[in-house]
């Protein structure tokens, strides 16, 4: 009977790790998201099942002292070792955004920095919680909007929580909707919510639009080095596609690049998953944390378009709802401040200022990430 | 005797130890970041202006 005992040697390990089958339930609660909800399905998904491999009894998937796992190779090679999965999915993000509505009204730059605030407020609160700075520094990172540059810092500042930051960065993201209008009405009054910007937009050389993402990366290559690799990629990728010339490869980095990236990242991400990792404290400080990120980013917006207001004429005010589209969240933060425009002034149509906002958001956030990082260096924490 | 002020541990919580130097570094992060953010902004915007400004399609000119 022993020979059998294979048979019986994983399910004996369960019982003896019951946490292990409560990352099963979290893995299923979030491939029911993705599936049933439509929370970020092409991330979630992936982490969801991924969650349930890491957590299966015995080497698995992930290894042990004598053979390597393909999840632990891939984290170790995809992520560990160079941070390439992150990476490459930004020259497809590059390649997806058009810079058009920005380089045609460049004030919304300006949103697109002060609706990174949350990122900073989150640190401190984070560190005020009892988290380490090099962790705070990943948590608040989430406020960034943008799953790619929280996995990324959150991989070089090593922060053990990693895989939570993953998890909450992409959840919050699919729940803008909710968040952003519930922030908005927070800090407006329905008059503000009803202010009517004029759409006048400067037409764009193509000239601009090719010279564009190499000044950028130039700029944050000088200023804010630990960025470059974010900004790079991303401007690598926009520059494929503004070329003209490069179609093919367009949109091979917008279509088959950021999907396979995408299959794989989810997956990897969950070697962080494991439920001796996961399943502690800190990941529900993280996931609160996280929420208090967006909320903030919002808030942060939509104060400084109101800060502006105080110095602009009557005729040039700025609805204070299109800060809040100054995160990383595309397109969606544009569309929820749209229709919110709508709801208050069914002739308001703020959709290109959003827009214009929402992608200087893409920007400040690869920004912000990579001055996190130049603080963690200078720090001493990397 | 200065370093051990930076690290004198304010209070403990269930996720870990408060000390003033993280505190400290956190807040210099919040001040000197968005400083940072706003820095960058500013100079893409005038970067934008100034493209925008000097390469101007011929056609869109005439």
């Amino acid at each position: 009977m022993n020979e059998l005992s294979f048979l019986t040697d994983g399910v004996l390990y369960m019982v003896q790790n019951p946490k292990m089958l409560v990352m099963w339930i979290i893995g299923g609660l979030l491939i029911w998201l993705a599936i049933k909800k439509d929370f970020e399905p092409a991330l979630l998904l992936p982490m969801g099942f991924g969650a349930i491999l890491v957590n299966l009894p015995l080497p698995g998937v992930i290894g042990d002292e004598n053979t390597t796992g393909i999840v632990k190779w891939l984290f170790d090679v995809g992520i560990e070792a160079s941070e390439a999965f992150p990476l490459l999915l930004f020259v497809g993000i590059g390649a997806m955004i058009d810079f058009g509505p920005l380089l045609s009204n460049p004030r919304m730059l300006l949103f697109g920095g002060a609706a990174q605030f949350g990122i900073f407020m989150t640190v401190c609160l984070a560190v005020l919680l009892g988290f380490p700075l090099a962790d705070a520094m990943s948590i608040g990172v989430i406020g960034a909007a943008d799953g790619p540059t929280s996995i990324l810092v959150s991989q070089t500042m090593k922060s053990q929580y990693m895989g939570a930051i993953a998890v909450a960065a992409y959840s919050y993201m699919a729940l803008v909707p909710i968040i952003q209008p519930m922030a908005i009405r927070l800090v407006t009054t329905k008059k503000e919510r009803m202010i009517r910007m004029p759409y006048n937009p400067a037409s764009v050389s193509k000239t601009t639009k090719i010279l564009f993402p190499i000044i950028v990366t130039l700029i944050a290559g000088l200023i804010a080095p630990q960025s470059v690799s974010l900004v790079g990629f991303l401007m690598f990728g926009n520059l494929i596609r503004e070329s003209g010339k490069l179609e093919n490869l367009s949109q091979t980095a917008q279509g088959p690049l950021a999907n396979l990236i995408t299959i794989f990242l989810g997956v990897t991400i969950a070697f962080q998953m494991r439920a001796d990792q996961f399943l502690n404290l800190g990941t529900l400080g993280v996931m609160a944390l996280g929420l208090f990120a967006f909320v903030f980013d919002t808030i942060g917006g939509v104060l400084f378009a109101k800060l502006l207001n105080l110095f602009l004429p009557k005729d040039r005010k700025i609805n204070p709802m299109v800060g809040g589209a100054g995160i990383s969240a595309f397109p969606m933060s544009a569309r929820v401040i749209q229709k919110m425009a709508l709801k208050e002034d069914n002739q308001n149509h703020l959709l290109m200022h959003a827009v214009g906002a929402n992608v200087a958001g893409q920007i400040g956030s690869v920004v912000a990430g990579g001055i996190i990082l130049s603080f963690g260096s200078i720090f001493g924490l990397m | 005797m200065l370093k051990f002020y930076l690290l004198s541990v304010l209070y403990t919580t269930p996720l870990g130890t408060v000390d003033s130097e993280s505190l400290i570094n956190s807040l210099k992060l919040m001040g000197l970041g968005m400083l940072g953010i706003l820095i960058v902004m500013i100079l893409i915007y005038v970067v934008i202006v100034i493209l925008n400004k000097t390469t101007k399609d011929k056609k869109n000119q005439k």
